[in-house]
């Protein structure tokens, strides 16, 4: 790692920068340490899209380390602390969900994964909830949504009318955090085929934190995310079906028809959504679920740690066919075996993947 | 003046939308939609979507008038305070919409 002044560095920092953005994660790896040594670079704004190190807060005790906000029905971030590690629980049933949540999180990536929060390196785990929305006259309005802002989630209440609170869903907040592991592995870029994978593992993490958490086995799982944030009505099922993308919602009054594809086939290529992150994340959805269901078992056991391991090879650019690439490459190698790697080519087969 | 809105991103992904034109609005409501217009400042085709943020809301206003047509497209994350008005008249107006 270089440790002198930018200027006497062999290489210079706009090669190292281009490098965070390698397909090689361990190029990329050693390029943000590099970087992070720069006392010169840090002052770049720019550098937090390559460097999302420079948006940690790290935990004091290098584990996990949760810290929970109030917004109390403002826009404003982060708001009043309200819960932290080792705290006593709130009564506020949305600090309670939110933390309880984020450790799960972070229990599964450790337990599974040895990832030591989203960065690998104990950074603070941080919640908003109760987040507004500003309506045309000024007023706060309860949000419908969750977000993750480069540095921390935050959730909202939901109009009680489509939305419950966004803590609800265990999945949801996998999901967020998950966009946060993204910041420090691939770092899919948020726009058409590489933004939709980033979705993709948002949804497979978040859904697989929950079936780890409740125990469900592939053949008891029903792959729908975000149940518990909708009100209930006929026209509704969930947020997106990941099993059967495009099915979640139908002539829904305020949801309209779910847009996903399940195929390549239906591949949405305009503009809307960032080019369809959320919209075409249903084709390597499908094809996770297909995986999933053909090895049996528990979902998290072994096409989990496949896509995990493909998460952490892929990189910015990376589109689909990258993607099914390396998962076939990764199902196929002594850890998983023959059977792992025809599994994996026939899913992505089934969606219009062919490697 | 054609003020068109579309809604998309956000956790849940729906796309929203609406299309609001001058010419079928009575003489107050149109001049209601002119005054928010001219308020918002937005005067060129520009884009204010953050790098960082996944799962924001994302906003498009296309606005046609004598001039030529300009198309601002931002998140919730960069929302101008100028803004504010007129994208919460379109969003109390806009419905689902296919893509």
């Amino acid at each position: 790692m270089c440790t002198r002044h930018p200027i006497h560095c062999f290489i210079p920092p706009y090669i190292m920068e281009h490098l965070t953005q390698s397909p090689h994660a361990d190029v990329r790896a050693l390029a943000i340490s590099n970087l992070a040594s720069s006392s010169a670079f840090r002052a770049f704004r720019t550098s937090a899209r390559a460097m999302p190190t420079l948006l940690a807060s790290k935990s004091p005790s290098g584990g996990k380390n949760r810290l929970v906000y109030d917004a109390k029905g403002t826009n404003t971030l982060p708001g009043t602390l309200v819960r932290s590690e080792g705290g006593k629980t709130n009564r506020d049933p949305s600090v309670d969900q939110a933390f309880d949540g984020a450790g799960d999180v972070y229990d599964f990536y450790d337990t599974l994964f040895q990832r030591n929060s989203l960065d690998n390196n104990g950074m603070n785990l941080i919640s908003t909830v109760h987040l507004a929305d500003v309506d045309f006259k000024g007023d706060f309005v309860p949000l419908n949504n969750a977000f993750w802002n480069g540095q921390q989630m935050a959730y909202g209440d939901g109009d009680g009318v489509v939305f419950k609170s966004f803590t609800r869903s265990l999945e949801v907040i996998g999901h967020e955090l998950t966009h946060g592991v993204q910041s420090f592995t691939s770092n899919l870029t948020y726009q058409g085929q590489s933004g939709a994978l980033n979705e993709h593992f948002a949804d497979v993490f978040g859904i697989l934190i929950k079936q780890w958490k409740e125990g469900t086995a592939v053949a008891d799982a029903d792959w729908v995310i975000g149940k518990e944030l909708l009100v209930p009505a006929p026209t509704r099922r969930g947020i997106r079906d990941m099993e059967h993308p495009g099915t979640a919602y139908k002539d829904d009054p305020d949801l309209g028809d779910d847009p996903q594809p399940a195929t390549m086939k239906g591949l949405y290529t305009g503009a809307k959504d960032s080019g369809g992150v959320h919209i075409n994340s249903g084709i390597p959805n499908r094809a996770f679920v297909l995986t999933a269901q053909a090895l049996g078992g528990n979902a998290w056991e072994v096409a989990g740690r496949i896509w995990y391991e493909t998460m952490l090879q892929l990189y910015t650019g990376s589109q689909f066919a990258d993607c099914a690439r390396i998962s076939v490459q990764i199902a196929g190698s002594a850890d998983y075996g023959a059977a792992a790697k025809k599994a994996v080519t026939a899913a992505w087969k089934k969606v219009g993947v062919t490697v | 003046m054609k003020v068109c809105f579309v809604q998309s991103g956000g956790f849940v992904g729906a796309i929203k939308g609406c299309e609001v034109n001058t010419a079928d609005l009575d003489q107050a409501d149109a001049e209601q939609l002119r005054q928010m217009v001219h308020a918002s400042g937005l005067i060129q085709s520009s884009r204010f979507v953050s790098d960082q943020a996944r799962d924001s809301k994302q906003y498009e206003i296309t606005i046609e008038d004598e001039a030529k047509p300009i198309c601002v497209v931002f998140d919730d994350q960069n929302v101008p305070d100028s803004v504010r008005t007129l994208l919460g008249f379109l969003q109390q107006r806009a419905k689902p919409r296919s893509l």
